[in-house]
């Protein structure tokens, strides 16, 4: 951008002398342009301010009307919305068999994965659940972000199979 | 005392806490729709859709967040005045879970819940949760569900009764 040209001497004076008779900005601006002194608005207010010694009104969007106002841009929606992805049925594992054998319980156990996260690893932490990783039984409902999931699927689960409900029969 | 197992793949579904969801099982449209007007006049939930999971299965989903403890409340005034004993199961699971969860993509035979009624407003839980409902099934598409191909839609289901009987 181009710089502008600093307000000369015979600007800063003409506005000085104007400002002691009691002129207004507008009538200043008029004045220094009928005289080809002509300044940028905004930098005759900063200068009229500066003589003054007043500060420049503070939210000064209040003063425009509402239709005209600056929008601030809308936040982006976070990935944790606290809407999640429920992978849930009944599972099974080798270690739960044994135990479920000595206490007589029956062979499966309800178990469901909570996952959140973007689109992409929710598709990933899915598939890999499907692939035969569930919920330990001490802990049947786990509820974890996607990626974690992904980067370490053995902290929240282990090998095992998703069953269909137990047909118990005495 | 036997029990058998067998493989199955696991159930995807949409869970949180701030959307009022029912499960109305073994419920006629016409008192899934009633219960479900009832509850949007007494709570101001702004709007819903109803969904037909399988025969006689419904569930809604309401237009208006709410907080857990009025989810709670809203479904429990519910299971309590249509003494539906499905619902109250509903209820329990959700207080043990502490978060309630919809099915999206099929089970066994039965196919993903399609959309039969809606009503009101459905510009904020309600197009959500069809937002997020679009990306389960593109999950349960994509990630390689064994039976995906030979999964009944209700299309299919109409079809195959129309067939079977003497129309």
């Amino acid at each position: 951008m181009p710089k502008r040209k600093p307000i000369s001497k015979q600007q800063t004076e003409a506005i000085r002398t104007y400002i002691k008779q009691g002129y207004s900005a507008n009538k200043i601006q008029k004045k220094l342009q009928s005289k080809g002194l002509g300044i940028q608005r905004k930098r005759l207010l900063a200068e009229v301010r500066k003589v003054k010694g007043t500060k420049p009104q503070a939210y000064t969007q209040r003063y425009t009307p509402k239709k005209y106002r600056r929008v601030t841009p809308r936040a982006r929606r976070p990935v944790y919305s606290g809407k999640h992805i429920a992978v849930y049925r009944y599972a099974t594992t080798s270690r739960y068999r044994v135990v479920a054998k000595k206490l007589g319980l029956p062979k499966a156990y309800s178990a469901r994965f909570e996952f959140y996260g973007n689109g992409k690893d929710l598709a990933k932490a899915v598939h890999l659940a499907l692939t035969g990783i569930v919920p330990r039984w001490e802990k049947p409902h786990v509820e974890c972000s996607a990626r974690a999931f992904l980067t370490n699927p053995y902290k929240y689960g282990e090998k095992g199979m998703w069953v269909d409900k137990p047909n118990i029969e005495s | 005392m036997t029990n058998q197992i067998s493989k199955a793949d696991p159930i995807l579904g949409f869970t949180d806490r701030i959307t009022v969801k029912l499960d109305l099982d073994n419920m006629s449209f016409r008192s899934a729709r009633y219960w479900a007007n009832l509850v949007l006049r007494k709570y101001k939930l702004r709007g819903y859709i109803i969904l037909k999971s399988s025969k006689k299965c419904y569930h809604v989903v309401f237009d208006r967040y709410v907080s857990w403890d009025e989810n709670l409340s809203v479904v429990g005034w519910v299971a309590i005045l249509s003494k539906s004993l499905k619902l109250k199961d509903y209820l329990g699971m959700q207080c043990i879970k502490m978060s309630s969860t919809l099915r999206v993509a099929p089970k066994g035979e039965k196919p993903s819940p399609r959309i039969v009624y809606r009503y009101g407003n459905q510009e904020h839980a309600v197009k959500d949760f069809l937002e997020f409902r679009k990306l389960i099934k593109r999950i349960h598409i994509f990630s390689g569900f064994p039976n995906v191909e030979n999964q009944k839609t209700h299309s299919n289901h109409n079809k195959n009764r129309y067939n079977n009987s003497n129309y």
